[in-house]
């Protein structure tokens, strides 16, 4: 490392750890000596964590919650969900993608929220809407609290966790969960147990965000709520926690009255991705809920248990064109060859979508009886299909296939011919050279390109 | 020999190291492929029209084409395409001439000495870097003299490279440009020049290699032991007898090896 280099490391590490990161690779330096620079010129001097910038003060936080309790309920969520949120590194200084007539002082504002309250006087500001009737508002204290550098921001939280108002404790819980506090651990699993379900709710949440293998028993006995929503946020955490002691529970969930807890309880056995699960999530295939049926041809393709493969070949004529799309998707991941002859059938499909991914999925199959269908596919009316199907003829590799794809090398769409010469690349033999050695007399130099290049792999 | 020159060209790559000649590689595809298709001979009519594209593509009106082109030319190794590179070596894009010297090197065809040699006074810094390289893969004698004045290059990645391909070149006699390299301000050039003269065995570089016992690079005081260690000549045992009195251990070591040798 040069002096300049060195000196930096020294500023760096007195600017806090997130810098020592970045200055480890010569690379970054750069975008250090920037931030050193932006904070050097910017005023306000409090703490500043990984994204380096700092975050709003106690009257900004202020005006921010006065704000969000007049806005409107739907405005005030999006509001909330722009918490932490930045405009990249450029947040800091340059005007970069705004507005013209925003003002430079709300932008200020503005980027301030991306940053975390290290101002220990908006703390208090914080807990006093911890029980406001705005939801809303509410998640903003969380959230603010929770990611705040101020020590005393997760005191209050860990105080408030036995607060009477079940409002205030219900927002304590989703404070903890997003400071991941380890110190709070005990008490959420108690929390679990709430004489209120929403704060218990709340509870299973925070301990899915913390991802502790501890709490997988206690969020197991949850699962037997008789509360839909404290059956399906505890599913969704065990899911999150990817423990395979899960893996059985979640399985009887899976016959739930309620839609909703079937759903997360099969997105969650896709999370732990347990062989054993398969069984139990094919029938789902056939849910009467959409959404079930979506997930659990979704699922069936990250665990890639073979035995799913006749299910999935099965829900290629699901009524919803979703859900065949998502199976075509799967049984490409799955890759069994007894997944082709449903696939071709697919290929036909009243839906592009599921035609192009079936195209897609035989060429992760690679399976020869696929190639005769793909070449009549590059004649499909839409231009995706026709790509996907090139596509897989050059994975498939069949000598075979190169007349359907020569013809195609004049496809009238330029993404369609550009997979169509790539595949020539792909294929050895059936005068794959002469048709790319044709195709470098297209007037499209990216044609011309991607065939030089082709020519290049062929000896 | 952990730290010869072999090591230090990450961004070329030199053919040699993959091991197989590039023709007998060539035919083993060849084989692979006839077999997957079925046939029982590669079609040498298709593979010529294939080369042909090419080199037409080489005066394409779009210059990704062309430095594609060129490129391509390089990794099929066919050696009808060299005429057509040489051309290229002019071309209006300096990154198809430099990718035209690269693809040269790789087919190892001596009528692409001169032009390679010529290419070392090229105004491009980068152009002159890749010829170098090219020269050290073609292995041929006849390109030594440009090569020795590419020693004296200002710049430091050409001087090296061009230390490297006089190594290449299985001369008896050192150049005397290589013999100065060994007192060039970069340690690299030192050190590949050093490594260069072990492979010529030239007792008239033994003074320069002693010197070079001294210098304040490792890799260089290495590299020289191993050239000395190289010369069967009296001159360069008594310098092997010096060394034994290095101030650096690992010179004393190797110095010892090497007397043991004999």
């Amino acid at each position: 490392m040069t002096r300049l280099g060195i000196a930096l490391s020294a500023l760096v590490v007195a600017g806090g750890a997130g810098f020592a990161v970045l200055a480890q690779g010569g690379q970054r330096i750069h975008i250090v000596i920037s931030r050193i620079h932006v904070n050097a010129h910017v005023h306000i001097t409090p703490a500043i964590r990984k994204n380096g910038r700092p975050g709003p003060d106690s009257a900004q936080v202020a005006t921010f919650l006065a704000g969000l309790g007049r806005a409107d309920p739907v405005v005030c969520e999006m509001a909330v969900d722009q918490i932490g949120n930045s405009w990249g590194p450029w947040g800091g200084g340059s005007r970069v993608g705004s507005l013209s007539d925003e003002s430079g002082a709300n932008q200020a504002v503005r980027n301030s929220f991306g940053g975390n309250v290290a101002d220990a006087r908006a703390v208090p500001v914080l807990a006093a809407v911890m029980g406001d009737p705005s939801p809303c508002v509410r998640r903003a204290a969380a959230q603010l609290l929770g990611r705040s550098d101020a020590p005393v921001a997760l005191t209050t939280l860990r105080a408030a966790l036995d607060a009477s108002d079940a409002r205030v404790r219900e927002t304590a819980f989703m404070g903890v969960g997003y400071a991941q506090d380890a110190a709070s651990y005990d008490a959420i699993v108690r929390g679990l147990r709430d004489r209120e379900v929403a704060v218990a709710r709340m509870a299973a949440w925070g301990l899915g965000e913390m991802q502790d293998e501890r709490s997988v028993p206690a969020l197991i006995d949850a699962l037997r709520s008789p509360d839909t929503g404290l059956r399906r946020t505890s599913s969704w955490a065990l899911g999150h926690i990817q423990d395979h002691r899960a893996v059985e529970p979640l399985m009887e969930l899976l016959r739930d009255a309620d839609a909703g807890v079937r759903m997360t309880a099969v997105h969650s056995l896709g999370e732990i991705q347990d062989a054993r699960a398969t069984s139990s999530i094919v029938p789902l295939l056939q849910d009467a809920d959409v959404t079930v049926r979506l997930e659990a041809a979704h699922t069936l393709g990250e665990i890639q248990d073979k035995a799913a493969v006749t299910g999935l070949v099965r829900a290629l004529h699901d009524a919803d064109a979703e859900v065949r799309q998502q199976a075509a998707h799967s049984l490409g991941e799955i890759q069994d060859r007894g997944a082709v002859d449903g696939l071709v059938g697919a290929l036909h499909d009243a839906n592009a979508d599921v035609r192009s991914q079936a195209a897609h999925s035989l060429g992760e199959i690679q399976d020869a009886r696929a190639g005769e269908p793909l070449a009549a596919a590059l004649a499909d009316v839409n231009a995706d299909v026709r790509s996907q199907a090139a596509h897989s003829l050059g994975e498939i590799g069949d000598p075979s296939t190169v007349a359907a794809l020569a013809a195609a090398s004049k496809d009238g769409n330029t993404e369609v011919r550009r997979q169509v010469i790539h595949a020539l690349g792909q294929i050895q033999g059936g005068g794959s050279t002469d048709a790319l050695v044709a195709a470098m007399k297209d007037a499209d130099p990216e044609i011309r390109r991607e065939a030089a290049r082709a020519l290049g792999q062929k000896d | 020999m952990p730290d010869l020159v072999v090591g230090s060209w990450p961004t070329l790559a030199p053919a040699a190291l993959r091991g197989l000649r590039s023709d007998a590689r060539g035919m083993a595809r060849a084989e692979i492929a006839s077999m997957k298709s079925g046939s029982t001979r590669q079609d040498t009519a298709e593979s010529g029209r294939q080369i042909a594209a090419l080199v037409g593509a080489l005066g394409d009106a779009d210059v990704e084409v062309r430095r594609v082109a060129a490129h391509s030319l390089g990794q099929l190794e066919d050696r009808r395409a060299v005429p057509g590179l040489i051309t290229a070596l002019h071309d209006s894009d300096a990154d198809v001439r430099r990718q035209a010297a690269w693809s040269l090197g790789q087919l190892e065809d001596r009528r692409a000495v001169a032009p390679l040699g010529a290419a070392l006074t090229d105004a491009d810094p980068q152009l002159r870097q890749t010829a170098a390289w090219a020269l050290g893969q073609l292995e041929d004698p006849s390109a030594a003299p440009a090569l020795a004045a590419a020693l004296k290059d200002g710049d430091v990645e050409v001087r090296r490279k061009a230390a490297w391909a006089l190594g290449q070149l299985e001369l008896h006699v050192a150049p005397q440009a290589l013999v100065d390299a060994l007192t060039d301000r970069d340690a690299d050039v030192r050190r590949t020049a050093g490594w260069a003269l072990s492979q010529m065995e030239d007792p008239r570089a033994v003074p320069a290699l002693r010197a070079m016992l001294a210098d304040s690079d490792a890799g260089a005081r290495r590299n020289a032991i191993n050239a000395l260690s190289q010369i069967r000549d009296s001159s360069a045992m008594q310098a092997l007898i010096g060394a034994m009195q290095s101030k650096d251990a690992e010179v004393r070591r190797a110095a010892a090896r090497a007397l043991g040798e004999r």
